[in-house]
């Protein structure tokens, strides 16, 4: 096996991992102070990752995008646990599993009412301009008024928008236009001052010449009207350099690269090319899991949640308003479920379905019993090695040509035999109480 | 500081308090004594809300607190000392500690109960990053009554304390007792050692099945011959 072979299958591994650790960790919080399995995490990771794609979709940038996803499913998870399963607190354990798997299923119905049923697209992050070409206006003077507006988008240094859908063909409209509208009139005010406004516009605004795809981003070429270089071409560069945030090499005289979004681009190392994301994925996955272990094991809430999942009655008894710390268990589960379903949605690509709960949601509920359920560090644990073992056996099951569909059987064949061995999970204890 | 008016609880289809009715005074040792099943450790809950109370009142100092929640009666200075310790056993002995101050602010007043706590039981201070399900039966009913007084309480309630612990450790817990009642924690405890608990307490209930059979002071209790027999061995 070959590094080259083998490194991206890690990358990803992990990165799948660091999703399904987050998704394990609203499992086993909610069963450490419930003992409820929550069937309807999934469905919560589900809600996350279409909040998410629709903020993108908005033109959202990531972070609050992933807020919006957070809040969002903080309120849904609250929720769930207010009217489906807070009236059965002290019913008999089967009734609010049921419940559980009742809510699963009213909430992917849900969402496929809201959001439909077929695939919503992740959208595309890069800056669209050569993709948004509109017909140019037939009226003279509506397109000269476009034109100017553009002008003044230039002067105003924006030029991602100034050069949306420009291209030399709208001038030579437009001059024809305003050509003809003079042979009718040639003394109007109002023409005389839109031929002015032409030449200016001819002058200084960059407008796209050439479009080339080039490996990790796109060329656009830009010239003024005549053909010649442009007077402010420089003050042109320099701005535009600044505006779209790239670096001075990438712009030359009149040519300037429209990068991608940097979550859509790669570097190299080792001869190997990682996606961005796939740290972004990583380093975010770490820090909430670490957040999360400083809060669990060393804040006066943290040891409250502890107290309250060994002992609701004892930890009330200390002043502890159980209801409130269920409360927060359910946010912050539910909130590192929407975490890893933007996640999820970006490290994919594709885009989301309103099924997409179920199956990341049973293999996320096997990585918590993997680690043992109810064991925070267990849930990360389980979930990077469920992540890492499907991954793995996805890609070489494919190449052996058994198809990779039963990848994650082979994730749940380890999870038997572990079980099998070890019925608490790796990190589960088996909780020994003196009297 | 306290007081029962006809409380009735219990749990499900079955009633364990028929028309409880007691009270406690601002700086009494009151004992509460009885069989197995009497129904003393449910009136304890049912005055923290941990057992729905179906009928009658509870009072905290002139303040009506039936089916109140827990935390509000916490708050209002009531710690318990539950049976059989409770103890968050997967915690360290500090953390436990810590949980008894739970609704606390001020960190130097906390401070100085921990090492109150340390100085009653300096066994404790110790063990205190062991976790508390390490500890011995008699340390964890220390652990449990040093939680309790974290909460710096008004109204101690304590179950049993002496449940199960050599009579050497069991003196000291008494006197542990004695010695907050002395510094003004007004104190309720339910013991099955009747001796003990009638020689430490000012006053006395004596349950059974449900109901509050006989009421005095302790040391008349202590002679009463009906109680004598029941309950002392005698």
């Amino acid at each position: 096996m070959k590094w080259e072979e083998i490194a991206p299958q890690l990358v990803n591994a992990l990165s799948l991992g660091g999703i399904y650790a987050l998704i394990a960790v609203g499992y086993t919080m909610v069963y450490g102070i419930l003992k409820l399995i929550n069937f309807a995490h999934g469905e919560i990771f589900m809600s996350g990752a279409f909040v998410g794609v629709i903020a993108l979709s908005a033109g959202w940038s990531l972070i609050p995008s992933i807020a919006a996803a957070c809040a969002f499913c903080a309120v849904l998870g609250v929720t769930i646990d207010r009217v489906a399963y807070q009236p059965l607190r002290s019913a008999p354990k089967l009734a609010p599993l049921i419940t559980a798997l009742g809510m699963s299923i009213f909430l992917q119905n849900a969402a496929m009412m809201v959001w439909g049923s077929g695939m919503r697209p992740f959208p595309v992050l890069s800056p669209k301009y050569p993709m948004t070409l509109k017909k140019a206006p037939e009226n003279s003077k509506a397109l000269i008024d476009e034109i100017a507006s553009r002008l003044e988008k230039v002067r105003d240094g924006k030029y991602d928008e100034a050069m949306t859908g420009l291209f030399l063909g709208e001038y030579r409209v437009a001059k024809r236009n305003l050509e003809e509208e003079r042979a009718r009139d040639a003394k109007s005010a109002e023409l005389v001052l839109l031929e002015k406004r032409l030449a200016e516009a001819r002058e200084n605004i960059p407008r796209v010449t050439a479009v080339t795809r080039i490996p990790d981003g796109l060329l656009v070429e830009f010239r003024n009207g005549t053909g010649d270089a442009l007077k402010t071409l420089s003050d042109v560069r320099r701005e535009a350099q600044q505006a779209l945030k790239i670096p001075r090499t990438a712009v030359e005289w009149n040519r300037m690269e429209v990068r991608k979004h940097v979550l859509e681009r790669g570097f190299m190392v080792g001869g190997v090319e990682v996606q961005w994301k796939q740290p972004l994925i990583w380093f975010v996955t770490l820090a909430l899991m670490l957040g999360l272990e400083f809060m669990i094991r060393k804040t006066s809430v943290g040891r409250a949640m502890r107290a309250v999942a060994l002992d609701q009655n004892t930890a009330a008894l200390m002043g502890v308003s159980v209801n409130n710390i269920i409360r927060l268990t359910f946010v912050i589960g539910s909130a590192l479920a929407a975490v890893g379903g933007v996640l999820y949605a970006l490290k994919l690509g594709g885009g989301v379905v309103f099924t997409m709960g179920t199956q990341v949601g049973v293999i996320a509920f096997s990585a918590a019993v993997l680690g043992g359920i109810g064991n925070i560090r267990g849930a990360a644990l389980g979930g990077l090695l469920i992540g890492v073992i499907t991954n793995l056996a996805i890609w070489k099951l494919g190449e052996w040509g058994v198809g990779g569909v039963y990848g994650p059987a082979i994730a749940f064949l380890v999870l038997i035999a572990v079980i099998l061995v070890r019925p608490t999970g790796l990190l589960g204890s088996t909780s020994v109480e003196r009297a | 500081m306290l007081k029962l008016n006809g409380v009735t609880a219990g749990y499900g289809h079955l009633e364990v308090l028929h028309g409880i009715s007691l009270e406690v005074a601002e700086g009494e040792i009151v004992t509460l004594i009885g069989a197995n099943g009497a129904g003393k450790t449910t009136t304890l809950n049912a005055i923290c809300s941990l057992v729905r109370v179906r009928d009658g009142s509870i009072e905290l100092a002139g303040r009506d607190i039936t089916r109140a929640p827990t935390n509000t009666i916490v708050r209002a200075g009531v710690a318990q000392v539950p049976e059989g310790r409770k103890l968050f056993a997967e915690l360290t002995v500090h953390e436990n500690l810590d949980m008894g101050a739970y609704l606390r602010k001020e960190k130097d007043g906390v401070l100085a109960d921990l090492k109150k706590v340390f100085g009653l039981f300096p066994i404790l201070e110790e063990r205190q990053w062991q976790t508390a399900g390490s500890l011995s039966g008699g340390e964890q009913q220390m652990c449990a009554i040093g939680r309790a007084l974290m909460a710096k309480p008004k109204l101690l309630l304590l179950d049993e304390p002496s449940l199960g612990l050599a009579p050497l450790v069991c003196r000291q817990i008494f006197d542990v007792i004695r010695e907050l009642n002395r510094e003004g924690t007004t104190i309720l405890l339910v013991e099955q050692n009747a001796h003990a608990a009638l020689r430490l307490a000012h006053r006395a209930y004596v349950m059974e099945t449900g109901t509050i059979k006989l009421t005095g002071k302790a040391e008349d209790l202590l002679k009463d011959e009906k109680v004598k027999s029941a309950y002392l061995g005698e």
